[in-house]
């Protein structure tokens, strides 16, 4: 929202030396985020400046040449739009318009030359700027100075706050200049201008112009009846067309801008009807016939039952909230004008504007919900400035319908609350001082403070004593409030065991598997859950996704990771990537706090991808890590045993189940990514997903100590021929199950095939760690081992020791 | 002169080894008369002993002059290609959070990514018509379309509602951070993303002066950018706090003399806070005439934006090693 200084000081007088960037700042601190500051006089040229014609040679369709003083006796040729009357006051660029073909000479400006075009409307925007009366153009009702610049002839001197949205959303009484004023009044101590209006106590109430209004929708409404005695439309005022456009409003006839002025100035939005193109009485209702208008704010609106509309007695005039409809706008043929004035259900406007997908200046104010007594004061100063600037105009009628009033809220609370918590000690007196210029009235009663609310604080708004205490404390200044440093019972705090095992895995990962870290979107893509035949699993999906071919959830981490291995596939050939985070699980749900709420399955997983030239490699790299978790994450029981799943995901050959205790709860598995996913590489792939929640995991270190022994250790390998049936897993378990006592470790060296290996067989070499803890080892000691193991390999698979 | 110790080894071999000259002189020996096999045996075993005293002297010699490493080793060439491997950035910074908070004895909580209409709206006082409730905002599960409350599940749109989970099920004083990822139905552009870290701490104590609160800002900011940042709170609206703050820290880039990230006011909003509504209170467990509180939630990557200077918070998602990587 834009708000204009110069308009402000209509409502309040504040400091003469207040700059805005200070008030900004204030006004920053205590109500609203002020987000920019703009001198409007910045966007205006330098050199233009006001220029008198000297001789109005030329026509209307040539762009020719013209003589104009520009102060102190200073003459120039300037180029002119138009034909134009000797002695007319016009802006001149002096070193031309940007871009322009002339610009090598002065220019005679339109508006639009300076892109000051919203303070005209219709052609007025390109006709040529003419200050003073005379001219053929807009006219600018101030005497000129020749030489002297044109920003403060057009109030465009003024400086323009910007106020974030966001930060208005619970205040529908900051939606306007008024409130804005009173806020600062308030902050500075600084005299509020009470709003103008006019009696209608001349005024005869009328009643036909009102029928039904559904107090569903409506809470009040006013209409009033004007009729022109004389003339088309006015012209609007210089003064309201340039404040209009200074906060982006632009001037669309006097009747629309006189309500956009009231709704810019007092935050009340009304909308004016052609008379004559109404079948009076109006009502407030929902939609009854299915019909189409087109509306004021550009949009065609489908209306219908549930649409919340002004109607006549044929059809829906307005989107109620959100805009006029086009067929009943004012024009300058109009003899007569109906204003309304609504207060509307927040709810309903907000629905309307959603269906409409259409928000409007006005729809932004009713959305917030506004104080039913802006009726009243709008309608009064509607009259006043129809008073003031039409004056071929009068009020013939006014029906005014109140449904539901806003009412003052009256809060029960004691001093002693707000002093604790804010840190102070603050006097009843000195609460009444800061709540009184926001329009709060303040009464203590003993110990007990009982404050009123205004009615335009009292719209939900204000209502506890919470909110008393933020008016207080905002009004004081939250960096001026004592400062305090909380005091703490220190206590046992807990660690959660889940969180802790997810450091100590993605820490392990990163720092010693060397493997990077990625996040990625909760939802996956089809093409990767196709592809790892997880689609064939109950899927959660999402309303509204990110795109059709991501509606579901993830039910696994390996999607993601492997359309981020796809990624990195164009720049790098050797990466390993890893995702710690949730599933999301179709079928059964539980509750997790409270009976009522059933939440899906979430388990917390870690998975990984490791890409590299030799898939054997990434393979055992990937088996490493996952091996590697059990020390690294305090896991009581983690295993790899060969895989019997073959449904699952990836290889079903390069494939091992992770285990703990009796339970599988993951995989490592190779990816066949060109076939799956139709790409091209020659990268081994190889995968892993574990579920880092089924784990029982030790809640300290840990570590055990054994005694090291003084003789050194030993090894000795061995090769071997077998068959390929026979896994390593099954001939390191047999290898260790021979001189136990002497045996410390049995260590994969090598394996091979080849033209010296018989098909269907491999050799392999393993190297066997001995040591003793009580002397010395001997060469026969290594012999007679070696030859144990030899002699049970052989009778177990049949193997055949070569060396 | 024998100049290396393979050398000498080589000359050892030839005199004193198995096959060399002095055991051809021992085995002759024994072709000589008795008589004379004692004067020589004496000679032959004074010799050999002389010799190996030689090729222990030479040895000693050697060793001291020779080197275990070839002269021509190159010490600037690279050792073998290990990958780098490294921590998410946001989760760096989650935990280096986490640590600054344990050691203020709070407790890191999570809640479920999933959750319901009833603890992320509901409970937290938001209207029935708030705007966030509806899908544009807010990524609905559709398996629970039509249903209301605790029903009606969500990806969840905040972390917020985790903090009532928490004090239902814990014992009030409460002192807890509970960082996590959120998602909102939203367009996305280098600074909006639909799936996005906060991180959360909530303190309920009975007496709790809203000054108090801003140790928790002073610990993020300060473990983030490594030295005291100075901040301001100003007013600010929320439905689950009132009353509610937003909370500016001095732009980094500029020490707060205006610059264009700061769009020249020389501050930068960067969490909101306040104290728990009073219906949030309730929904918690709590008796809000006994108990107050103090919130604060600050967009994780935002600040991570803001510390390395990313330009794209779609980076974070985007599963590229090459930008993740260079985060150690």
């Amino acid at each position: 929202m834009l708000i204009s200084l110069d308009w402000l000081t209509e409502f309040v007088r504040l400091p003469t030396d207040l700059d805005s960037s200070a008030l900004a700042h204030e006004l920053t601190l205590r109500t609203v985020e002020v987000e920019r500051i703009e001198n409007l006089g910045d966007s205006i040229p330098e050199d233009v400046v006001v220029g008198r014609v000297l001789d109005g040679a030329g026509t209307n369709n040539d762009a020719h040449l013209v003589s104009v003083e520009t102060g102190d006796g200073q003459m120039v040729e300037a180029w002119a739009h138009e034909k134009l009357n000797p002695s007319a006051f016009v802006a001149v660029a002096m070193s031309g318009i940007g871009g322009d073909k002339r610009q090598s000479r002065p220019v005679i400006c339109s508006p639009a030359d300076l892109n000051l075009g919203m303070l005209w409307y219709g052609e007025a925007a390109h006709s040529t700027l003419v200050f003073g009366t005379g001219g053929s153009g807009p006219v600018v009702g101030r005497e000129p100075l020749l030489g002297s610049k044109i920003a403060p002839l057009l109030g465009w001197d003024d400086t323009v706050i910007e106020i974030d949205n966001k930060s208005l959303t619970n205040r529908p009484d900051l939606w306007s200049h008024y409130g804005i004023a009173r806020e600062l009044a308030a902050i500075y101590s600084a005299e509020f201008i009470e709003l103008p209006s006019a009696s209608f106590d001349s005024v005869s109430a009328s009643s036909n112009l009102l029928d039904l209004v559904d107090p569903s929708l409506c809470r009040h409404i006013a209409i009033l009846d004007i009729a022109r005695r004389d003339g088309p439309q006015p012209v609007t005022p210089f003064q309201v067309r340039s404040r209009l456009a200074r906060v982006g409003q632009r001037s669309v006839g006097f009747y629309a801008d006189i309500t956009n002025y009231v709704m810019f100035g007092i935050g009340q939005p009304s909308h004016a009807y052609d008379r004559a193109k109404v079948a009076l009485p109006l009502s407030v209702r929902y939609g009854i016939h299915e019909d189409e208008r087109a509306l004021l704010s550009g949009d065609r609106a489908h209306i219908g039952p549930t649409t919340p509309v002004i109607a006549d007695s044929n059809h829906a005039v307005a989107v109620a909230g959100v805009a006029g409809s086009v067929d009943t706008q004012v024009t300058d043929e109009s003899e007569a004008v109906l204003v309304e004035l609504a207060n509307l259900d927040p709810r309903a406007v907000r629905r309307s504007t959603l269906e409409l997908q259409t928000r409007t200046e006005a729809s932004a104010r009713f959305e917030k919900g506004l104080d039913t007594q802006g009726v009243t004061r709008a309608a009064g100063y509607i009259v006043h400035l129809l008073q003031h600037y039409d004056q071929g105009g009068s009020i013939v009628g006014y029906q005014e319908r109140v449904v539901a009033a806003t009412q003052p809220q009256v809060i029960d609370t004691t001093l002693s609350f707000l002093n604790d918590r804010m840190g102070t000690e603050l006097e009843a007196e000195r609460v009444a001082e800061l709540l009184n210029p926001l329009g709060f009235v303040t009464r203590s009663e003993g110990a007990r403070l009982v404050i009123a609310a205004p009615t335009w604080r009292s719209t939900g708004d204000v209502s506890i004593p919470n909110d008393i205490l933020e008016e207080v404390s905002r009004m004081i200044g939250y960096d001026n409030l004592p400062p305090s440093a909380p005091t703490f019972t220190v206590r046992h705090s807990g660690r959660d065991p889940l969180y802790a095992l997810e450091r100590r895995v993605r820490e392990f990962l990163a720092f010693r598997a060397h493997v990077q870290e990625v996040l990625t979107y909760p939802w996956a893509s089809d093409r990767y859950l196709d592809a790892l035949g997880l689609s064939r699993q109950p899927m959660l999906t999402i309303e509204g996704p990110p795109s059709p071919d991501r509606r579901h959830l993830r039910p696994s981490l390996l999607p993601n990771l492997l359309a981020a291995v796809e990624g990195n596939l164009s720049h790098s050939n050797r990466f390993a990537i890893f995702e710690l985070g949730s599933v999301y699980l179709g079928g059964e749900r539980k509750p997790l706090t409270i009976a009522d709420e059933r939440l899906p399955a979430l388990p917390r997983r870690v998975g990984a991808v490791f890409v590299g030239d030799s898939l054997s490699t990434e393979f055992r790299r990937a088996a490493a890590a996952v091996t590697g978790l059990r020390r690294a994450g305090w896991i009581q029981h983690l295993e790899l045993k060969e895989d019997g799943d073959a449904d699952s995901w990836g290889d079903s050959v390069a494939a091992l189940e992770v285990r703990s205790a009796d339970r599988v709860v993951g995989r490592i598995a190779a990816i066949d990514l060109p076939r799956l996913l139709d790409i091209q590489t020659n990268q081994g792939v190889v995968a892993f997903e574990i579920e880092l929640s089924a784990f029982t995991c030790d809640s300290y270190r840990p570590n055990m100590y054994e005694p090291t022994s003084t003789f050194p250790s030993t090894s000795i390998d061995l090769s071997m021929t077998l068959s390929n049936d026979i896994s390593w897993a099954s001939i390191a378990a047999a290898a260790s199950e021979v001189e136990v006592r002497l045996v410390k470790r049995v260590e994969f060296v090598d394996e091979f095939r080849g033209d010296s290996i018989r098909d269907g067989q491999r050799s392999i070499t393993l190297r066997l760690h001995l040591g003793a803890p009580d002397r010395t080892l001997l060469a026969s000691d290594k012999v007679l081992v070696r030859d144990a193991i030899a002699e049970h390999l052989r009778a177990r698979f049949a193997a055949v020791i070569r060396a | 002169m024998v100049e290396t110790l393979d050398d000498l080894d080589g000359v050892s071999r030839r005199i004193l080894g198995r096959r060399g000259v002095m055991k051809d002189i021992q085995r002759a020996i024994g072709a000589l008369d008795v008589a004379e096999k004692p004067r020589v045996g004496r000679l032959v075993q004074e010799t050999t002993e002389r010799i190996e005293m030689a090729v222990d002297a030479a040895k000693e010699r050697l060793a001291g002059q020779t080197r275990p490493i070839d002269p021509l080793f190159d010490p600037t060439v690279p050792g073998p290609d290990m990958l780098a491997g490294g921590l998410h950035p946001i989760v760096q910074t989650m935990y280096d959070l986490n640590d600054a908070f344990e050691a203020l004895n709070f407790e890191v909580y999570s809640g479920p990514e999933i959750s319901s209409e009833l603890y992320e709206f509901d409970n937290m006082n938001f209207p029935d018509e708030h705007p966030a409730r509806e899908s544009m905002d807010t990524y609905w599960l559709a398996e629970t379309s039509g249903a209301l409350g605790a029903e009606r599940l969500c990806l969840r749109p905040h972390l917020t509602g985790a903090s009532v989970r928490y004090m239902q099920t814990h014992e009030p004083p409460h002192r807890f951070v509970y960082p996590g990822r959120v998602y909102r139905n939203e367009s996305t552009d280098a600074r909006h993303e639909r799936a996005f870290f906060q991180y959360e701490a909530l303190i309920t104590e009975r007496h709790l002066p809203f000054a108090a609160g801003k140790l928790l800002v002073s610990t993020i900011l300060s473990t983030v950018f490594g030295t005291d940042v100075r901040v301001r709170m100003r007013t600010g609206y929320f439905p689950f706090v009132e009353p509610g703050f937003e909370i500016d820290m001095e732009c980094q880039v500029c020490q707060g003399r205006g610059c264009r990230l700061c769009k020249g006011i020389g501050w930068l909003e960067i969490m909101p806070g306040g104290v728990p509504h009073p219906n949030v209170l309730r929904h918690g467990g709590l008796d809000p005439n006994e108990w107050t509180g103090f919130y604060i939630n600050i967009g994780l990557d935002r600040l991570v934006m803001m510390r390395y200077g990313i330009d794209d918070v779609r980076l974070f998602n985007s599963g590229d090693i090459r930008f993740l990587e260079q985060f150690k």
